[in-house]
């Protein structure tokens, strides 16, 4: 973004600075400020604007923020000691323990291996059609039978 | 070294950061350190100042920096750290708000405005509490304003790329928030000047 540097400087302009930002020169708009000191070296009425913004920032300045804690600081840190494939899987899944989906996965093979070696052979042999056949009888009835056959 | 020393005085803020955040993408823990060093105060005073809690603003800054190391190794030199971490902290701020606003919608609020301190409590700290209580009571956005250009100190072109908005905007945001204050505090000025 550029700075404005074509804003005309007045008193108006000077007490809209004030307002906003406040007594301090070193917060007002940069490409302004050199222009906006020197009106208010020559103008008592923007100095007087000058004074108000000044006891209010005095307010302001009163609460301190508390220090960040000890433990705080040791979390950030220890974070970014984390290993990076470690970092790899918390971006993959951050929703929690990476064990969660990694279980359900690994699961997910031994039950496909199991059902693999240990179910009886789907693969019928001649004689599959037969049961098939009878198979569809027993499910919807002989009239699915004789349809299916015309 | 003539060069160096050129080289240092005429860095970027921008590459020197973007430099510094590159060595942090490569594990080496006092660039971290140093990263820390530099702006977690700033970052948490930020938060503190827009959340009224201590917890909550600790929670904020750590959040800004483990963002930070996970964007670590794909930075781009776009943007001061500082910058970068005062968006994100903002971001979540207002997030936090909103949150307790859609909670106190549903829930009315059980708490009064709190109680003057005990007589013994310095004309300072009452002060402090009275300054505390008058920005949490500012819209969320004048305080945001207020926060980013007079206590976190930045430019009034950064302070408005942060919450998103024109510069124009933000001079108004900081003007009404300001008047609100001077408002709410103007008995405060005498109460503080009092003191020895």
């Amino acid at each position: 973004m550029a700075e404005r540097s074509d804003r005309k400087m007045d008193e108006a302009r000077l007490a809209v600075i004030l307002e906003a930002y406040g007594a301090d020169s070193r917060r007002w708009p940069e490409d302004e400020r050199a222009a906006a000191r020197a009106l208010l070296a020559g103008s008592a009425e923007a100095r007087a604007l000058r004074d108000a913004a000044e006891a209010l920032d005095t307010l302001l300045d009163v609460p301190a923020p508390p220090a960040p804690s000890p433990e705080l600081m040791a979390a950030i840190l220890a974070a970014a000691e984390r290993p990076s494939w470690r970092q790899w899987l918390v971006d993959l899944w951050p929703i929690g323990p990476i064990w969660q989906p990694a279980s359900a996965f690994a699961a997910a093979i031994v039950l496909g291996i199991a059902i693999g070696v240990g179910a009886p052979d789907l693969v019928l042999p001649n004689g599959g059609d037969a049961l098939i056949t009878e198979a569809e009888s027993l499910a919807f009835g002989p009239a699915f039978i004789a349809e299916d056959a015309l | 070294m003539a060069v160096d020393t050129k080289a240092r005085r005429g860095a970027d803020p921008i590459a020197a950061d973007a430099a510094l955040v590159a060595r942090i993408g490569a594990g080496d823990p006092t660039a971290c350190r140093a990263l820390m060093d530099a702006h977690l105060g700033r970052v948490h005073g930020y938060a503190w100042r827009m959340l009224g809690d201590a917890g909550e603003a600790e929670d904020v800054a750590q959040e800004c920096f483990l963002r930070l190391w996970r964007q670590a190794g794909r930075w781009r030199a776009e943007a001061r750290v500082a910058t970068w971490l005062h968006r994100v902290a903002h971001n979540l701020c207002i997030d936090r708000l909103r949150r307790r606003r859609a909670i106190a919608a549903e829930e009315p609020p059980d708490r009064a405005d709190p109680a003057p301190g005990p007589a013994g409590e310095s004309q300072r700290a009452r002060v402090a509490q009275a300054v505390a209580a008058a920005l949490a009571r500012l819209p969320e956005r004048q305080r945001a304003a207020i926060a980013l250009v007079h206590y976190q100190e930045l430019g009034n072109i950064e302070a408005a790329d942060i919450m998103g908005i024109s510069v124009e905007a933000l001079e108004s945001l900081l003007a009404r928030g300001r008047r609100a204050l001077r408002a709410a505090l103007g008995a405060m000025r005498d109460d503080l000047m009092g003191e020895p």
